[in-house]
């Protein structure tokens, strides 16, 4: 049966997706089972498999050789970088994801994806069945919400280094998007959460078709500011943040509405409190 | 006839994409230019923009190969800024991860070389066996390129003793795959040596750094010079050799090998107990330098911290970017046919370099061929 070959692209990468990409011409992950073959040239190629971020010296390139390769034309992304850029979001030197200059037919997660993942993307804009394969123990995956314990705090937003998580506030809903696309699988969000609530995955997740669903998400309602009356602070949040207290000091247990009051002002208006240049003023025209 | 040979900018094996501009005379090599920046993703600007933990992650991710090397020379620049005592569990670890680490590295740089030299026999049985460490790589880090293990004031993971007791189980096997390569090596003999010399004094002048530099007979080795994390209670060799040439540089790689297999005997062996990490407390204000020794030479990672949560001001000093350089002292001269192995030599990942233009001098016109076509061209 004829070959199809393969052409691997470095846009960018930090050389991990690359070795990767290499490991998988190893004997056990079966490239042969997928009738496909590496080549040097990107003429020989119907498939092109690109890794790293599109650095600005590089994009000429990558549409060079997209424009080289045979017809059909395949392109498989492997890898957080070639996804969304990853971790060097917002870099001054790195442009949009590959997926805006060439079109894609199928995404390959991970920070790198191992070859496994990588040997499966191929099958899927191959149309072909691979196997599975499970993950080792101990293993980094994609990380999972259970939406129960997530209080929506929003701690996991401010450790993840690669922007794969965002907290979107509509009304009186708040969402905590998890990004697939983006995650590096680094676990920081694991081990930042004060709730439990985050797990990585210990399983390899297969390869998508489409970007915008790669993710998970939970949906928290938000609280009344009792000052301004904006929705800001998530209900749950408040209740587990009252309940920390309380567990700490019990005596305090009497006053749970006050401090459950406290904690639902939104930051605004503490800031108004605490806006000690306004306070001046005031005792500056008494003085007066 | 003269040509302007030029190599690149993509090739997909390479660290940083770049073209080499190599200029030919009958079928010798007068000239070479080089020119970077291709994978320029302006990380030293992008680390003053997230905290001091999260960098950690950026700094692994600077290289795929060294990942551990380039996570541990920060982890340290800053350590030392805060003034932390690094626990002797966590010190074992960082180090047990970074032999790994060489050791797969290296293992890839003969997978590369084997494929220069159109041994894909070799090849795939490289390949194969090193798949075997990658396993366990994997349950011990969670991945098997970036680990994210190392964190300010530690290791985020302890190992477990089952695990050691695997690890050490499998660097019998890794020792015959060393001994194997070793035995190919003596047979491509004839094709590396002899080729791209770099002598003693042209090395210490460019100041090469590594398997490059020990290679051309000098014992340089941060591990020994300068000990860093568990590195001064373990005792090891650092081979050299006096060859100067692409062979010395495969074989000071090979003998790498063995040596590090020896030092994760050792590491697992004389692996403490206790706690894996330390609370560092309020950033201070201060600067530091750190060095480690990445499967490709001296690494440096300079660090400058202003008592926020984000540094001022990081810089990093990778081995390639010295080395690459040199290549220039040892392309000049030779024959076009030795160009992939030499440019392989310097660990620049060259091997699979895809396209190649050629610039014919008198009429300025370019065409391109492939890396076949051109060991026809001489």
């Amino acid at each position: 049966m004829r070959q199809i070959g393969v052409y691997r692209l470095n846009i960018g990468s930090c050389n991990g997706c690359d070795i990767e990409v290499l490991s998988v011409l190893a004997t056990r992950f079966g490239l042969g089972e997928l009738r496909a073959k590496i080549v040097e040239e990107p003429e020989q190629a119907n498939v092109l498999v690109v890794v790293g971020v599109v650095t600005m010296k590089m994009l000429d390139s990558l549409k060079e050789v997209y424009a080289k390769l045979k017809e059909p034309k395949v392109v498989v992304v492997a890898g957080a970088c070639a996804l969304s850029s990853g971790i060097f979001q917002k870099s001054y030197n790195v442009l949009e994801p590959t997926d805006k200059f060439v079109p894609v037919s199928s995404y390959v997660p991970g920070c790198p994806p191992s070859p496994q993942v990588i040997a499966d993307g191929l099958a899927r804009a191959l149309n072909v069945k691979y196997r599975e394969w499970p993950a080792l123990e101990g293993f980094r995956g994609v990380p999972e919400l259970d939406a129960e314990k997530c209080t929506g705090c929003g701690a996991c937003e401010m450790a993840c280094p690669a922007f794969a998580i965002e907290l979107v506030d509509k009304g009186s809903k708040r969402t905590v998007k998890y990004m697939y696309d983006k995650c590096i699988n680094c676990s920081s969000c694991e081990e930042v959460c004060p709730d439990d609530a985050v797990h990585l995955a210990k399983k390899r997740h297969p390869s998508w078709t489409d970007r915008e669903s790669m993710g998970t998400s939970a949906e928290e309602e938000l609280a009344k500011c009792p000052l301004c009356g904006a929705f800001r602070v998530p209900a749950k949040q408040i209740r587990a943040f009252s309940d920390k207290i309380i567990e700490k000091v019990e005596k305090y247990k009497k006053f749970r509405e006050d401090i459950e009051r406290a904690a639902a002002v939104c930051s605004d208006c503490r800031e108004k409190i605490a806006n000690i240049d306004s306070g001046k003023a005031i005792l500056f025209k008494l003085m007066v | 006839m003269t040509e302007v040979i030029k190599i690149g900018p993509y090739h997909p094996l390479n660290l940083e994409p770049e073209i080499y501009e190599v200029t030919v005379r009958n079928g010798k090599i007068i000239d070479v230019g080089i020119e970077q920046g291709y994978t320029h993703r302006g990380i030293e600007r992008l680390m003053e923009s997230k905290s001091l933990s999260q960098d950690v992650l950026l700094a692994e991710r600077v290289c795929g190969l060294c990942s551990q090397a380039h996570s541990t020379a920060y982890c340290q620049a800053v350590e030392k800024i805060f003034g932390a005592e690094i626990p002797p569990r966590a010190n074992y670890i960082r180090s047990l991860v970074f032999e790994m680490d060489r050791l797969h590295s290296h293992y890839m740089w003969f997978v590369l070389l084997f494929h220069t030299l159109h041994e894909d026999k070799h090849l795939i049985r490289v390949l194969n066996a090193r798949e075997r460490l990658m396993d366990l790589l994997e349950p011990i880090c969670g991945n098997r390129v970036h680990f994210s293990i190392n964190n300010l004031g530690g290791v985020r993971r302890d190992v477990s003793g089952g695990m050691l007791v695997k690890v050490k189980a499998l660097t019998d096997d890794i020792r015959k795959l060393s001994d194997n390569i070793m035995k190919a090596l003596k047979d491509a003999a004839p094709k590396l040596s002899g080729t791209g010399l770099l002598s003693r004094e042209k090395a210490r002048a460019y100041g090469v750094v590594g398997p490059v530099l020990r290679a051309s007979g000098i014992k340089s080795d941060v591990r020994k010079d300068d000990p860093y994390a568990a590195y001064q209670e373990v005792d090891f060799d650092v081979p050299t050799e006096d060859g100067c040439d692409v062979f010395s540089r495969a074989m000071v790689r090979a003998r790498e090998t063995f040596e590090s297999i020896k030092l994760v005997r050792q590491l697992i062996d004389r692996m403490p107990e206790g706690e894996i990490r330390v609370e560092l407390g309020e950033p201070p204000v201060g600067e530091d330098f750190s060095r480690v020794e990445a499967p490709r030479g001296e690494l440096i990672y300079y660090a400058r911290l202003n008592g926020t949560n984000y540094p001022e001001r990081i810089k990093l000093r990778p081995p390639t970017y010295v080395n690459d350089p040199a290549v220039a002292e040892m392309l000049v001269g030779e024959k076009l046919d030795n160009l992939p192995p030499i440019l392989e030599s310097l660990d620049r990942c060259i091997s699979c370099t895809n396209r190649i233009t050629v610039v014919d001098e008198r009429t300025g016109r370019s065409r391109r061929i492939s890396l076949d076509k051109l060991r026809r061209l001489k």
